[in-house]
């Protein structure tokens, strides 16, 4: 006798479903749907997420819903993969003294060296002989700032270089008698000290500025010793690779990098415990977790960032379970080092500087949370029977093992969206496994993180698309610099932008980011969470712990289906000689529903008996 | 008859010397040439059409004496300028070189 079965993988990012009719042993699929998961994975919150699965199916398959006699849920373990970083240096530039930043139009070009003097004290306080800088607030229009400045230049005032608060530096060049350079676009002009020495630099277009952001160029133009030349490095780091800049020194104004405590982590591991600061890098931390030995729990500096992070992280999942504070433990860890652009404390322009950081991807999770109750509450609410299928990595593998082409011995690397997982089956049907923390929201953390978006929506969107630009109104300029070419006019808001390109629109990303650097970071993002979890998973399934044992893995997770993460993993594996591909299960699917599907097979199994 | 090298300003009898002087500010900060030609009174659409027709860079602006503007391409349909700004100032200008040097339009009203 036939009867409709549906097995529900409940993911951290995405629930699955797949349904099939049983027959004999004899399986047929019928449909399959993916949805959000709602609430943490392994919670009773996600019962609202499988029935809206479960429905959409059914409608796909064209069956009622009472027509579905059994559910099979994976064995979900609550799991938060959270993440949360932390920077750990930070440049403090006090008695603000430096601009730098690229208006679009900055005016001349050159060095100009000089006193600080407002626009209105050009005729009181200008003393001959003396070099000026002189500072253009919004409300002198550019006319009149010409016309002033070239009024004290004719009676031999030496003018050096100009700041100005409004976008016109060109216009107030174009008027001048004395060929100087200006910065424009200085937004806070108010905080920009008088009568005091400072520098103005401009490059020519398509050139960046060369002395103020070399210190020993600084040195030289303000005469420091080599202390102050020390303390004033930080401003020369910020400047690099700006086409137009200014310094302002301020003897009474301090320079100084601090390294912010962010604490330290206590892992307790297998073999031994280990502690280590997040100062040190995410490499020290990453290196000190494999001496550890496989990772039973990991706490955090009491009163530092990082113990505050973890937890918090445990107080959530606590009460989001209801289970003892005292049983949730951390299971991985995965450290990046992250440059972050910080906006500078005293800045005047909106300038931002590189400060390096740490994000952290956590596994945090409670091993007495029986799924049980996710059963019940779903059988309760559906009237429909509900049993919890077998382990997680034994349901992939089987639902794996679909893909035309593959046969035990099998090795699998699941990359979702909270966790990477990699298991093994021998031809014997053992299996081992393993969960990192670690994956696509990592990727969108870190990509949102050193592009400053702040947004996750619109870092998901880089994370996922390929970039163009638009170049004129009817063709953009793609990432692998082939060019394509538009019927209709692309629309103002995205022309001569850099755009993300999602299959029905244009996103336009903000002005000031290049392709070329929106692509690195999204790339690198990409590699340092994905390429390095990808390294470590199948080295804790080795039973050598040398990968290179390995000849074949197969990718399935929702990861797989990006643009290019695969190509990634696939030629980082190849080095090791091992051939990557991703999974095409039950031969239509691609790398998604496979442990849906192997949950299916697995009753269906048990009904041939 | 395309020739000076620039973008028209073809601007409606009677337009305010303010308006104009802000838009070639624009231009002029962004580095683009351009040269006025003063029009009939007619609709400052047509006017920016007319203004395109005649630019070497395909580029022009029409201006309104009621101080609108609308920057046309050639290459576009008729009757539709691509940006249209019902109070011009300094980023008409502005944008309309931004449209010849293919970079982003800075924001201004109606853009």
């Amino acid at each position: 006798m036939s009867q409709v079965i549906a097995g529900v993988d409940i993911g951290n990012s995405s629930t699955e479903v797949a349904l099939a009719r049983v027959d004999e042993g004899k399986v047929e699929f019928l449909a399959q749907h993916l949805t959000k998961t709602t609430g943490i994975k392994g919670t009773v919150d996600n019962v609202s997420g499988i029935r809206f699965a479960l429905k959409s199916a059914a409608e796909k398959a064209g069956i009622s819903f009472s027509d579905i006699k059994k559910i099979r849920v994976n064995d979900a373990v609550p799991v938060i993969g959270d993440l949360a970083m932390d920077v750990i240096s930070e440049t403090l530039i006090t008695e603000s003294s430096m601009i730098g930043h690229n208006p679009d139009t900055p005016g001349g070009t050159g060095l100009g060296i000089g006193m600080t003097l407002h626009l209105d004290d050009l005729r009181s306080n200008a003393e001959n002989g003396q070099a000026y800088i002189v500072v253009i607030p919004a409300k002198a229009d550019y006319e009149w700032a010409a016309h002033m400045i070239n009024e004290a230049y004719d009676r031999g005032v030496k003018i050096a270089g100009a700041i100005a608060q409004k976008d016109d530096g060109v216009l107030i060049y174009n008027r001048l008698h004395c060929k100087i350079p200006i910065v424009d676009e200085v937004a806070y002009i108010e905080k920009v000290p008088l009568g005091k020495q400072s520098a103005v630099e401009v490059a020519l277009p398509g050139h960046v500025i060369r002395t103020l952001s070399n210190p020993y160029g600084l040195a030289t133009v303000f005469g420091l010793t080599p202390d102050e030349t020390r303390q004033i490095a930080p401003v020369a780091r910020a400047l690099v690779g700006n086409r137009s800049a200014v310094v302002i020194r301020t003897p009474q104004g301090e320079v100084v990098e601090r390294r912010i405590e962010a604490g330290r982590l206590i892992l307790h591991g297998r073999k031994s415990r280990i502690e280590v600061a997040i100062n040190d890098g995410a490499e020290e931390i990453m290196r000190s977790i494999e001496r550890a030995g496989g990772l039973i729990n990991v706490q955090g500096e009491m009163g530092t960032n990082v113990g505050g992070m973890l937890n918090g992280l445990r107080q959530y999942l606590s009460e989001s379970t209801g289970q003892p504070f005292a049983d949730i433990s951390i299971g991985d860890l995965l450290a990046t080092d992250v440059l972050i652009p910080v906006s500078v404390s005293g800045a005047m322009a909106g300038e931002l500087s590189m400060e390096s950081g740490v994000a952290l991807a956590s596994m945090v999770k409670t091993e007495r949370m029986p799924v049980e109750r996710v059963a019940q509450a779903l059988e309760k609410e559906l009237g429909i029977p509900v049993e919890v299928g077998g382990v997680e990595a034994e349901m992939a593998i089987r639902g794996a093992l679909t893909t035309p082409g593959t046969e035990k011995p099998l090795v699998i690397l699941d990359m979702g969206g909270g966790s990477t997982d990699a298991a093994a089956v021998s031809e014997g049907g053992e299996t081992i496994s393993v969960h990192l923390a670690g994956a696509g929201d990592m990727v969108t953390m870190l990509i949102d993180a050193e592009l400053a978006l702040h947004s996750r929506e619109l870092a998901e969107k880089v994370k996922k698309n390929p970039l163009g630009k638009v170049m004129s109104l009817f063709h953009m300029q793609l990432e692998d610099g082939t060019m394509l070419f538009s019927e209709s006019p692309f629309p103002p808001d995205v022309y001569g932008r850099v755009v993300i390109r999602e299959e029905k629109e244009l996103v336009p990303l903000p002005v000031k980011l290049s392709m070329e650097k929106v692509r690195a970071v999204r790339r690198s993002a990409k590699r340092r969470v994905f390429v390095t979890n990808a390294i470590r998973a199948l080295a804790y399934i080795v039973p050598t712990k040398n990968i290179r044992h390995l000849s074949f893995v197969v990718m399935v997770g929702g990861s797989a289906l990006d643009f290019e993460i695969p190509q990634m993993v696939t030629e980082e594996l190849g080095k090791y000689g091992i051939v990557a591909g991703f999974a095409n299960v039950r031969g239509t699917e691609g790398p998604r529903n496979a442990v849906a599907t192997g949950l299916v097979l697995s009753v269906a199994r048990e009904v041939v008996g | 008859m395309k020739s000076k090298i620039g973008i028209p300003v073809l601007s409606e009898k009677g337009t305010g010397e303010k308006v104009l002087n802000d838009i070639f500010a624009g231009l002029e900060e962004e580095g683009v040439p351009f040269f006025h030609i003063e029009g009939a009174e007619c609709d400052v659409w047509e006017l920016g059409r007319h203004a395109a027709t005649l630019s070497p860079l395909d580029v022009g602006i029409g201006v309104g004496k009621d101080g609108g503007s609308a920057i046309c391409h050639i290459k576009l349909a008729r009757g539709s300028p691509y940006l249209f700004e019902p109070a011009s100032g300094r980023t008409t200008g502005q944008n309309a070189a931004r449209l010849v040097k293919g970079m982003p339009f800075k924001k201004g009203k109606g853009v």
